[in-house]
């Protein structure tokens, strides 16, 4: 059977929308309280001796 | 930093309160943590944990001025948050908050368990508690002074804290524990009580979205599969959608299969939807009616 290939626009999303982990509709200090994740930091560390420090 | 880390972890205070930590991280309840939850109900162990953290790496820092605590941190000029441990579902952190005066139409909420032990600081608060339906909730409202020696525990799914004046600079040490299948985090209007904004409850789920748009955009028919099983599986609703729309953009029949197995599945979330998305499909490509007919399980 051939059957139609199906546009993506043409699927609905969801009544109720839900944005991605972590967006917020504002920043604010109200937000913080409930909800904590931090990102990874990527950051130098440069052991002492190592010719830098 | 690092032997600064491993002594603290390794005082007896330290240790068996992080013992408890891993356990509470695979859901164990707080009052089945006893070292844990004399920190977060009692007077004398919270104090005496940051004061050893405090101890070790502040000899560190005097032998290395530019040394870097271990941990995972941010500031954002009016909070800032050192995450000391993380295990599974549960979070160690340790939260500072400026002083000041702080407003907000919204309020949040999340499914988590949250216990908060303040260090030190003086702060008036208000604790706000939604009651009512999910999209519509009403609010009750209770004032609270925040200071040193403070205990508070939260269901964050239906209270929050929110600090309404910072009169000296409020450090807490908090645990908070996420639901093994959390809710989307809500956040609604204070005036109305109206729902405002939803977000995955779930840093996974919303990679796992965006691992499935990708592999949409890469046009992966052979991902269908994948995607398909992502859709019928447990998890938050908009993570399976997604992956059910990227499925059947992929693989007509067995996107169209997986959208049949959620309308007939009366005891799903998503089955009112996808009956509906079944009849606007079966309506714009007859051949679809065809499929189904083949695929009927009678």
């Amino acid at each position: 059977m051939k059957l139609p290939k199906i546009d993506l626009a043409s699927l609905p999303d969801l009544s109720n929308v839900t944005s991605m982990f972590g967006a917020m509709r504002q920043s604010g200090p109200g937000h913080d309280d409930s909800l904590v994740v931090l990102m990874t930091i990527v950051y130098e560390t440069q052991p002492p001796g190592s010719g830098i420090i | 930093m690092k032997v600064a880390l491993d002594h603290w972890r390794a005082e007896t205070g330290a240790a068996t309160a992080l013992a408890d930590f891993e356990r509470f991280g695979k859901g164990a309840a707080l009052e089945d943590c006893p070292a844990l939850d004399q920190i977060f109900t009692g007077q004398d162990d919270a104090p005496l944990l940051m004061q050893a953290l405090m101890r070790h790496f502040s000899l560190a820092l005097a032998d290395n001025p530019l040394g870097h605590p271990p941990f995972r941190n941010s500031f954002n000029g009016t909070s800032s948050t050192i995450q000391l441990a993380s295990s599974d579902r549960a979070q160690l952190l340790l939260q500072a908050r400026e002083p000041g005066a702080y407003a907000s139409d919204t309020a949040s909420y999340s499914d988590n368990l949250r216990f908060d032990a303040v260090l030190a600081g003086k702060a008036k608060a208000r604790i706000i508690r939604i009651h009512g339906p999910e999209e519509h909730v009403g609010f009750s409202e209770e004032p609270i002074a925040l200071a040193a020696g403070s205990r508070l525990g939260f269901d964050c799914s239906g209270e929050m804290l929110f600090l309404e004046a910072v009169e000296q600079r409020l450090v807490t040490l908090r645990l908070l524990q996420a639901a093994p299948e959390p809710r989307p985090l809500r956040e609604y209007c204070r005036k109305s009580g109206r729902l405002l904004h939803r977000s995955a409850g779930k840093l996974s789920s919303s990679r796992c979205e965006m691992m499935a748009a990708l592999l949409g955009r890469m046009g992966r028919a052979d991902a269908a599969p994948v995607l398909a099983e992502l859709a019928l599986q447990q998890g938050e609703d908009s993570l399976r959608w997604q992956a059910l729309r990227e499925c059947l953009a992929l693989d007509t029949a067995q996107g169209f299969a997986a959208l049949l197995s959620l309308a007939r599945n009366a005891d799903d979330p998503l089955c009112a939807e996808a009956g509906a998305l079944r009849v606007q499909l079966v309506e714009a490509h007859r051949q679809l009616l065809q499929l189904e007919t083949m695929q009927c399980p009678a």
